[in-house]
């Protein structure tokens, strides 16, 4: 059983924004803001994996997946997030890719 | 089906090529024969058993080749434009998400991200047919990179409504950069 995971879809909402929380709901700021930053900081704390589950959301804009994935990287330990965060999906493995490709580099 | 009997008429057509080909060379034999410089030749009307046999296995062998040839150079004629085919309806997805982004001043983020995402999935499923019938062990990194600049400079939105006055010319260039890197894997799967 996964004790700190993300279901983006049914925890945050299914249809996501851009990326500023003033311009618009679902934001990549308000995601992180609201629900990224808290788990990771709990699961890293209890050395245990934060599981995202991507599947079921849309779209997952560049701007989006940098204000959220991308400003975890840049204020906490880059290798820490990338051994802490697990993704886990069927239909976005792109999405996935390009985390840990673009955003992530 | 259709390939079927295209294959079955290439071999009929080939068939009868190749037997006016042996006619006319025999006609031509016999006229050749009847010049004085031919005529200093001696041809031996005997025949013996193992010529029979020699020229059984000759014709048995040649047309054994033949078939065999025409059959392996259809069948990668085949392959080769399955593949390209797939190739081109990338380059179509990439040509709509082109014109989409260039022709309208506003979009949604979904429009976009569902056209990106529909480029990736044939692009993955071009990749796996690829591997699967072994048309070259071609790195599909520079492709992939493609897709990922695309995406980034079409959704890279601070908002859900992305603004694309000032991003048209950048996209062309990231398009027209995305369609030359296939027509590059065209060339060299046809040339395979």
């Amino acid at each position: 059983m996964e004790k700190y995971k993300i279901n983006i879809a049914t925890d945050f909402s299914e249809k996501l924004g851009g990326r500023w929380v003033n311009l618009g709901p679902y934001s990549g700021e308000q995601f992180y803001n609201e629900l990224l930053l808290s788990k990771y900081e709990e699961a890293e704390k209890a050395g245990e994996q934060l599981h995202i589950y991507l599947d079921g959301a849309s779209p997952y804009g560049s701007s989006f997946l940098d204000q959220s994935f991308g400003e975890l990287v840049r204020t906490h330990d880059k290798e820490k997030v990338v051994a802490t965060i697990c993704f886990h999906t069927t239909f976005y493995k792109w999405i996935e890719n390009f985390i840990k490709s673009e955003i992530w580099k | 089906m259709e390939i079927k009997g295209e294959m079955r008429s290439n071999k009929f057509i080939l068939g009868f090529i190749t037997l006016i080909l042996a006619l006319i060379i025999f006609v031509l034999f016999k006229s050749l024969c009847n010049t004085s410089w031919f005529s200093k030749f001696t041809f031996t009307n005997e025949i013996n058993p193992l010529d029979i046999f020699s020229l059984i296995t000759s014709l048995g062998v040649a047309i054994w080749l033949g078939y065999f040839i025409t059959k392996k150079l259809t069948e990668d004629r085949f392959i080769k434009e399955f593949v390209i085919s797939d190739i081109c309806k990338i380059e179509e997805e990439v040509n709509f998400i082109e014109r989409i982004t260039t022709e309208s001043d506003k979009l949604e983020l979904q429009t976009i991200f569902d056209g990106l995402h529909k480029l990736k999935q044939k692009i993955e499923r071009f990749e796996q047919t690829s591997r699967l019938i072994g048309i070259g062990n071609k790195d599909f990194t520079s492709v992939n990179k493609c897709h990922s600049k695309l995406f980034l400079i079409t959704t890279n939105s601070d908002k859900d409504i992305i603004d694309f006055q000032n991003k048209r010319n950048e996209i062309e260039i990231v398009c027209s950069d995305f369609i030359i890197e296939l027509r590059g894997i065209i060339c060299s799967v046809n040339n395979k």
